[in-house]
């Protein structure tokens, strides 16, 4: 078992993670350092257990090993708060999951209001100003069912970000999109990387991956099979699945 | 909006869940506290019925005199007869009044009071039937009613036996031919008789069966009331005072229309010797020119009236013993009985001799005459010469001695000449009335010491006439002949399908205040539906939340494994079942609020439905959306609450309306726990007018209706919930 270090250069260490479904061993020994405004792309093959990461970095699925530590807390014991922790992490997800029953506003304030974070009218004046940034304003008092794809993701990204979180996973976030939307979403995500927000982001956008990445991993077999600045990535594969892969998304 | 409608909604639930079990309690602890609960089977006149919405029969009429005597209020409730013994053990009530044979076997369970009745079994069928002996019988199919000492009677003649829980529908089967006939309570025979002269009649040929004891049943430990009623029981005995109750009901017949004997006051007892045309019978029914009068003129004091068949020569003993009786087709003679006194109608009537056809008698002198007893013309033959003067008690036997020349002449008053005539048409001679028109004056006959009712009757009499009704009724009569076929002023046969169903209805919901009994049970209905559904939706909710979040994270282990063995327990048994097992098992010692515990029962259940059609529609809410809460830090149950359950219940709307709609109806069975909701008031009216159709089609309607009004405000819910997103 590795042991918890806190190394304060790192916003989130990732030590030996690994998780099967049953006998179908998706990740293997995963160790991953991420550094405050750091923004990682995850890349590899369909069932490379690309989104199982995120989503375990999430605790959305439950590890079969290994440990997250995020400032210094291992956040998969059992005996850390992971409702806490979720809420320092911010999730988007490929389908949106805006939650269709209550309007974009509602959509954004609920989560900070129910947490006590902020009072009801702060958490509305946050939304509001949130929302303006992403030029969405005159749909705060719509229900999610009334927008677009594109403007329904960009929703999901200020409902996460309204949470203030330290750390952002994008699942897949223009997978689900027309093509025709995909820019302004992964416009504003390239805005966020900008602000300095870290993020981890799972993506099949190979040219957005290269411009918004400080690094790229690609993922197979269960294990990290490379990491690397994205210009050496992209431009000096070494790996040979690597090689193959790009050679069919390029 | 959902989330403003669904708050409204739980907080209606709540308050009701609290309030309305809060409202009935503070009924019940006034019952339970001073009150003596006791519980009987109220389709067995004469001993227990429903008069109108009162309790009444022999059982009642001792303990109201019991209850008198002791100083201890009594309350009445109904229930099943196979169920009031379980109920006396258990103490769902105080003890038990519905003709209890006492025998050893019951003996073995509770204590009985000394014996109020003899009684023997009888057998009961259609009437004209050839039945001498029991073995007419045998191998029959008898119909007879759960528990009792006639069905036990029967199960020793016959295998095939139709046992029901109560007798109307015995009576119903053999009225419909289903049963051959049946084994019952002498008395309670001839009260079914009495409501059915036409149709059925008593068979007594059950030689061998034995006499049997009334007596009230209390539960084993409750022997200090035990006591105290049994000792009341005896004095009442010893002072005639149950003597006089039983004989008010054999006076009357042991008619289930026989109000209270200590309600009589209200009723107007009307002797009626059922034989001229001022008292008859025309297909079952009263009818005749007193009946009439006296039914305006009871009317009119706002009393009901009651009929009693009774012998001219019984008027005046029956009329000392019971003051409130008046004997009517009465002629007012100049000497009046010892303790009576006549009360004129202001009818008055002419003195006609009748004959053989072709003959006639011009003087009366040396001729043999025949008049009726207690007529003016016993009076009017003094001094007339006649070789022999003969009273009769029966007008037609004075017309078979006439006809075989035993005698020459009839003297009678003009009225009955003429009923006589019509009935034996072309073999009577009328002369021309031989007296003045007023020369009979015809009136009633009261006791002396009934001053106030006679001032009363008198004063409603003066004001019938007045109206112009007498003449009317009179009018009704002389139009045909007195032939005393026609059916009284106030009542016309109904013809057709529409006015003998009109006549049902009215019978059925309206003379006997049935309507009455159908609001306390709609009352009851709407109750338990109502707070069954707070309690269900509450559990139901509650139930697959945990189930959800057990399923979801693995925690909860416990409590999940509780709701699934609930579940699975409501969800494979029969509602009737269980709610017998929270009755007589679970909540056997909890105060006698059978509505709450029979809104806890269907609670209970609805709720096991509610929590899978709830988990249902927690399945159908996509499982991003929980993953989207989760990853916002929400916790589970913050998810489940503000997420995944207002989602649900939008999309299992529909399914929870339905099972709102199957809880209002699956409360129809709540009438074996001694309830009265909609169906058994039903029963309760069946077991009055043994008519079944009207009854059960208007709950039915009923339960239609409520049933299309919650479909209307689902549907309309929904179009609301739809329009939000």
């Amino acid at each position: 078992m590795p042991t918890e270090t806190n190394n304060p250069e790192y916003l989130i260490e990732i030590k030996n993670l690994k998780k099967s479904f049953g006998d179908n061993e998706v990740l293997k020994d995963i160790n991953l350092n991420v550094r405050k405004g750091e923004v990682i792309s995850v890349i590899g093959p369909s069932g490379c257990g690309k989104s199982t990461f995120i989503r375990l970095i999430m605790m959305l699925e439950k590890a079969t090993g290994g440990a997250i530590v995020l400032d210094g807390e291992n956040i998969l014991d059992p005996k850390s708060d992971q409702n806490k922790a979720r809420a320092r992490i911010g999730m988007v997800f490929q389908s949106f999951n805006l939650f269709p029953h209550m309007t974009v506003k509602q959509n954004i304030t609920l989560a900070p209001v129910k947490l006590g974070l902020m009072s009801k009218e702060d958490a509305d004046r946050k939304a509001m100003e949130l929302l303006q940034r992403i030029g969405l304003a005159d749909k705060a008092d719509q229900h999610p069912a009334r927008l677009s794809g594109g403007q329904q993701q960009r929703v999901a990204i200020v409902r996460a970000l309204a949470m203030n979180p330290e750390i952002m996973l994008f699942d897949e976030p223009t997978s689900a999109l027309d093509p025709e939307m995909v820019g302004e979403v992964l416009g504003l995500i390239k805005d966020l990387a900008e602000s300095g927000m870290t993020m981890i982001i799972v993506t099949h956008e190979m040219g957005f991956a290269r411009d918004v990445s400080d690094r790229v991993l690609f993922f197979n077999g269960g294990y990290i099979a490379e990491a690397n600045t994205p210009e050496e990535l992209f431009g000096n594969p070494q790996d040979a699945r690597l090689k193959e892969f790009l050679s069919k998304v390029l | 909006m959902m989330k403003k409608t669904l708050a409204v909604f739980m907080v209606a639930v709540f308050l009701l869940t609290i309030a309305v079990p809060l409202a009935s309690n503070t009924e019940d602890t006034d019952a339970a506290g001073n009150t003596i609960i006791i519980e009987s089977s109220p389709d067995f006149a004469p001993y227990d019925y429903y008069y109108g919405t009162e309790f009444a029969g022999i059982d009642m009429d001792i303990l109201r005199a019991i209850s008198n005597d002791i100083g201890k209020k009594i309350e009445f409730r109904p229930n099943d007869f196979g169920s009031i013994l379980t109920s006396v053990t258990q103490h769902k009530c105080d003890m038990g009044a519905s003709g209890f044979t006492i025998t050893e076997e019951r003996k073995e369970s509770v204590l009985f009071t000394d014996d109020y009745a003899l009684i023997r079994q009888v057998v009961v069928a259609k009437a004209g039937l050839d039945i001498k002996t029991i073995d007419d019988i045998r191998g029959k199919t008898i119909a007879a009613q759960n528990g009792t000492s006639g069905a036990d009677y029967a199960e020793g003649v016959t295998s095939n036996l139709r046992l029901h829980s109560g007798y109307a529908q015995v009576v119903l089967d053999i009225l419909n031919g289903v049963a051959f006939c049946e084994v019952v309570d002498d008395a309670v025979g001839m009260a079914q008789v009495s409501a059915y002269p036409d149709q059925l009649a008593i068979y007594d040929v059950l030689t061998d069966a034995e006499d049997e004891h009334y007596g009230f049943i209390f539960a084993k430990d409750n022997v200090a009331l035990y006591n105290e009623f049994n000792e009341s029981l005896k004095r009442l005995k010893a002072d005639g005072t149950v003597g006089k109750i039983v004989q008010y009901y054999v006076d009357n017949n042991y008619s289930p229309n026989t109000p209270s004997y200590f309600n009589q006051v209200k009723t107007l007892f009307v002797l009626t010797p059922e034989d001229s045309p001022y008292t008859y019978k025309a297909q079952g029914r009263n009818a005749g020119i007193d009946v009439d009068i006296l039914s305006a003129v009871a009317k009119e004091m706002d009393y009901r009236i009651s009929f009693i068949p009774s012998k001219r020569v019984d008027f005046v003993d029956k009329i000392t013993f019971t003051p409130s009786y008046i004997g009517a087709d009465v002629t007012i003679s100049s000497d009046v009985p010892e303790g009576t006194m006549f009360v004129p109608s202001g009818v008055t009537d002419s003195l006609t001799v009748v004959t053989r056809s072709g003959t006639s008698v011009d003087d009366l002198a040396g001729k043999n005459v025949a008049v009726l007893s207690f007529s003016a013309a016993s009076e009017y033959m003094v001094g007339k010469g006649a070789s022999e003067v003969r009273e009769y008690v029966l007008a037609t036997d004075a017309v078979t001695d006439l006809l075989n020349e035993t005698r020459d002449c009839i003297v009678v008053d003009t009225t009955m000449a003429k009923s006589l005539s019509a009935r034996y048409p072309g073999m009577l001679s009328m002369s021309e009335p031989v007296t003045a028109d007023d020369y009979v004056k015809r009136g009633y006959m009261l006791s002396a010491d009934a001053g106030d009712l006679a001032d009363a009757v008198s004063a409603a009499l003066t004001k019938v006439k007045d109206s112009g009704e007498v003449k009317n009724i009179l009018d009704y009569y002389a139009g045909d002949s007195f032939d005393m076929t026609q059916s009284s002023y106030y009542y016309s046969e109904p013809n057709g399908f529409f006015e003998k169903l009109y006549d049902k209805f009215m019978k059925d919901f309206i003379d006997n205040d049935g309507y009455k009994h159908i609001l306390t049970g709609l009352g009851n209905t709407v109750k338990i539906t109502l707070i069954a559904l707070c309690i269900g939706t509450v559990i139901g909710i509650l139930a697959a939340a945990i189930m959800s979040i057990h399923a979801e994270t693995g925690k909860l282990l416990i409590p999940h494994m509780i709701c699934r063995f609930y579940v699975t327990i409501i969800r494979g048994t029969p509602v009737l079942v269980q709610l017998l097992i929270i009755y007589y098992v679970i909540l056997v010692d909890f105060a006698s609020n059978a509505i709450l515990i029979a809104a806890i029962a269907f609670g209970l259940n609805s709720g096991a439905y509610v929590s899978e059609i709830v988990r249902s529609g927690i399945n159908s809410v996509p499982k991003g959306q929980m993953e989207a809460a989760r990853s916002l830090g929400l916790s589970t149950r913050q998810s489940m609450t503000s997420v995944v359950i207002p989602q649900a219940i939008r999309n299992i709307l529909p399914a929870l309306g339905n099972e709102g709609i199957s809880l209002l109806k699956e409360t129809s069975v709540a009438g074996y726990i001694a309830i009265v909701d909609l169906t058994k008031a039903a029963d309760i009216i069946r077991m009055n007018t043994y008519d079944a159709l009207l009854p059960l089609l208007v709950i039915a309607v009923i339960y239609l209706a409520m049933v299309l009004v919650l479909q209307f405000l689902i549907k309309k819910l929904e179009r609301r919930l739809n329009s939000a997103y």
